[in-house]
């Protein structure tokens, strides 16, 4: 029962993904990146990750696609012209394709070294609020305090670079 | 000493009128950074090494001591850039370059893997910031997203490698995964995908050949200050981490023959591309850029060494090569940027006219770069090819040691002898163009200028206390 | 048949091949962007998985720290392209060479 869950969320965000890239229209492939998110987050609930699920949700599906369907909305990006596909960047990239899922077939045919164990049997780990909570702000204070600085430089950055110039800028 | 050098960044974020609005936060940037100096070294003197924060951030003599070389560069840089503020937002770009400086000290005293990416993002956002810093010219607007692109591609790869190496050895501290690695019988493929990934992810960052298409142009459209700091501090930083990341894998013969190949082809590749490229650059910043690269694949040979003799001499020529590098730019900023002018090879025009020092000083730091004896250039290269070589004297086919990429580096130092000595040619031989703009210099400039070549000078003189300071510290 | 790691690291494998395969091939920049979301997507969900599999909490943690990385690096790239915006009207990756070789 539940293989069948994972094989269902798995296909869907991989097609959504898929959509992702094939779609011509922006806003069409950002509304896709957020059906993918929605999958992602549907695995970690199958990794009994179930706060990360609702974090996933919240911050990824929820801002970072805001931000991207008002950024289209913002520069009107038309829809892109059947354009001829170019050809050297369309060979480098399956070139490139194939190399990479050569690379992961060798790592899943050998498998991990405990790759073989089913889910059911592992004992979920204590994976509830608390524990997260409690673990952030002991053992990974500094990395917490490091994104905060992290997170003013990315506001720093976002105000000088969009804001007008108050001089009339030289066109 | 991190916080005090914030702390001076709030005070920073004060208005005032421009011109004297640079030389004020640029005087408070460098108070704060040099109070961080005093810090350190009083740490390092002082307290015994020891972790604190559960293990993630390690003050050893060595990480101390590369704090304090990141933080001396950015005063420079600071210094470099007080009188002539891009634009209006002045305090910004003291905050950015502080906060980049926050970041490149958190990444290179910490152990933490998830310390490692947190601060690498920091060092890159406030740097594709400080690209794009001036937004009216066309350039640098377009060379802070290519910038941007490539970096933001980089770091997914890192992060992707770094899941995978999360998998293997089930500890995000790198000091045990060492332990974890070596308990390991068989190397699980997962372990050769997870290193090849975040080669390609930290490739980037210290511009090795195959990612290196965002070096020429950060190089040349970002403020010259900025572009200095990128070519010097950051470059320390990554080479940093590189080590501390392959150390844990560079032990058993097994595990090193995983990035061996990776490291030599990028060595390899870094050393054509780097000086071939150089060759027919006439803007200065592109041809430092080209130089760059051509750089990373001579530190890339003494990684490949894989031992604490190779990492030491790396460590030693990626100082000194931050060193002469952010002269350089400092020269270039003074000539050109100072009168508006595009860095091209000609405003370098008859300096020895214009003002003698100043060409003295050029030609320490170029000749530093190419590596001639006096020079800790030099020094360095020694040190590198003679660790290389001895990490693997005896050789059955003729690419099993590095031997043939020492050979090759040889003949592409003396390729790039040459486009340092045109530089210093133009500079020294030809006359003036027509109208020279005076070069105007403020005292501070002269200070720190002077102390990077007196720092060269002392370094190709007598090196071995660096040296025994970073082995014995590396060893340790 | 029961799931088990491997099938966690095929999929996120899988889903960040298409994430390059999607920066390589588009011409877009905001397209760009959105794949390398999913490449950072993919490394998240192989965290989780080995996490699960390792029974402790590091990966769900590293992952709380990649989302407000990934945010704040989005938020900075769509300044940029705004920036970029304003000086020159175009997101195509085609139309920016002015920094010729």
């Amino acid at each position: 029962m539940e293989a069948l869950f994972f094989w269902v969320f798995a296909i869907g965000m991989l097609l959504a993904g898929a959509s992702v890239i094939l779609n011509r229209n922006p806003v069409a492939s950002a509304l896709s990146l957020v059906v993918t998110m929605c999958f992602m987050a549907a695995l970690f609930a199958l990794l009994n990750a179930f706060f990360l699920a609702a974090i996933q949700i919240l911050v990824y599906a929820g801002a970072v696609m805001v931000l991207f369907l008002f950024i289209i909305m913002l520069l009107d990006v038309k829809a892109e012209a059947k354009t001829r596909m170019r050809w050297i960047s369309l060979v480098l990239g399956l070139v490139l394709a194939i190399f990479f899922s050569y690379e992961l077939s060798l790592v899943l045919r050998d498998g991990v070294p405990m790759g073989a164990v089913p889910l059911a049997k592992l004992p979920p780990p204590p994976s509830d609020i608390a524990t997260i909570g409690r673990l952030l702000f002991t053992k990974y204070l500094l990395p917490f305090e490091v994104v905060g600085v992290l997170l003013l430089v990315a506001t720093i950055g976002v105000v000088l670079l969009s804001k007008r110039d108050n001089k009339p800028e030289a066109k | 000493s991190l916080f005090a050098a914030l702390g001076v960044d709030y005070g920073l974020l004060r208005h005032h009128p421009l011109p004297t609005r640079s030389r004020i936060a640029a005087s408070i940037a460098c108070i704060g950074l040099v109070v961080g100096i005093a810090v350190i070294i009083g740490q390092m003197l002082w307290f015994a090494p020891r972790s604190l924060g559960q293990d993630q951030i390690v003050l050893t003599s060595l990480t101390l001591g590369a704090k304090a070389l990141l933080f001396g560069l950015a005063t420079i840089v600071c210094i470099l850039s007080a009188d002539q503020a891009p634009n209006t937002h002045v305090s910004e770009y003291y905050a950015l370059i502080l906060l980049s400086t926050l970041g490149a000290g958190f990444l290179v005293c910490t152990e933490n893997l998830l310390l490692i990416f947190v601060a690498l993002e920091l060092v890159s956002l406030s740097l594709y910031a400080l690209t794009a810093f001036n937004k009216s010219s066309r350039a640098s607007a377009e060379a802070g997203l290519k910038y941007f692109t490539f970096g933001a591609v980089s770091s997914a790869f890192l992060l992707f490698g770094l899941s995978y190496f999360y998998g293997v050895v089930q500890t995000l501290n790198l000091h045990d995964a060492t332990l974890a690695i070596t308990s390991l019988e068989a190397i699980p493929p997962l372990l050769r995908v997870a290193i090849l990934l975040i080669l390609v992810g930290l490739g980037f960052k210290v511009a090795m050949a195959p990612f290196h298409f965002w070096v020429p142009d950060v190089y040349q459209s970002a403020p010259t200050p900025v572009a200095a700091w990128i070519a010097s501090g950051s470059k320390v930083a990554g080479f940093f981490v590189l080590i501390k990341i392959l150390q844990p894998v560079a032990i058993t013969s097994s595990t090193k023959a995983i990035w061996m190949g990776g490291v030599a082809l990028g060595a390899a590749l870094s050393l054509l591309i780097g000086n071939l490229g150089a060759l027919r650059q006439s803007n200065l910043k592109r041809l430092l850029a080209y130089s760059a690269v051509g750089h990373a694949g001579y530190m890339l040979i003494g990684v490949l060494s894989g031992t604490v003799e190779g990492m030491a001499a790396v460590l030693f020529y990626v100082s000194i090569y931050a060193l002469a590098n952010l002269g350089a730019f400092g020269v270039i900023n003074l000539v050109s940027d100072r009168n508006g002018l595009t860095a091209d090879i000609q405003d370098i025009a008859g300096c020895w006219k214009r003002s003698p020092l100043l060409a003295l000083l050029t030609a320490v730091f170029f000749l530093s770069l190419a590596g001639i004896p006096p020079l800790a250039g030099f020094i360095g290269k020694f040190y590198l090819f003679f660790s290389a070589i001895e990490a693997q004297p005896t050789i059955a086919k003729w690419y099993e040691g590095a031997y043939w990429l020492v050979g090759l580096a040889l003949i592409m130092s003396a390729v790039s002898l040459y486009y340092y000595l045109r530089v210093l040619k133009v500079s020294f031989v030809n006359d003036p163009v027509d109208t020279p703009a005076p070069i105007r210099v403020t005292n501070a400039e002269w200070i720190c200028l002077g102390l990077l070549a007196l720092l060269v000078l002392i370094g190709g003189m007598f090196p071995d206390p660096i040296i025994h300071f970073i082995r014995c510290s590396l060893a340790g | 048949m029961e799931i088990t790691l491997n099938h966690y690291l095929a999929v996120s494998g899988l889903l960040f091949t298409l994430g390059l395969m999607g920066v390589i091939l588009r011409r877009d920049l905001l397209v760009i962007y959105m794949s390398l979301e999913m490449m950072l997507n993919a490394a998240n969900l192989t965290l989780v998985a080995f996490s699960r599999f390792n029974q402790h909490l590091d990966g769900q943690i590293m992952v709380f720290f990649t989302i407000t990385v990934a945010a704040a690096e989005v938020a900075v790239g769509l300044a940029l392209i705004v920036a970029l915006y304003r000086v020159r009207q175009t997101t195509k990756v085609g139309d920016l060479t002015t920094l010729k070789f």
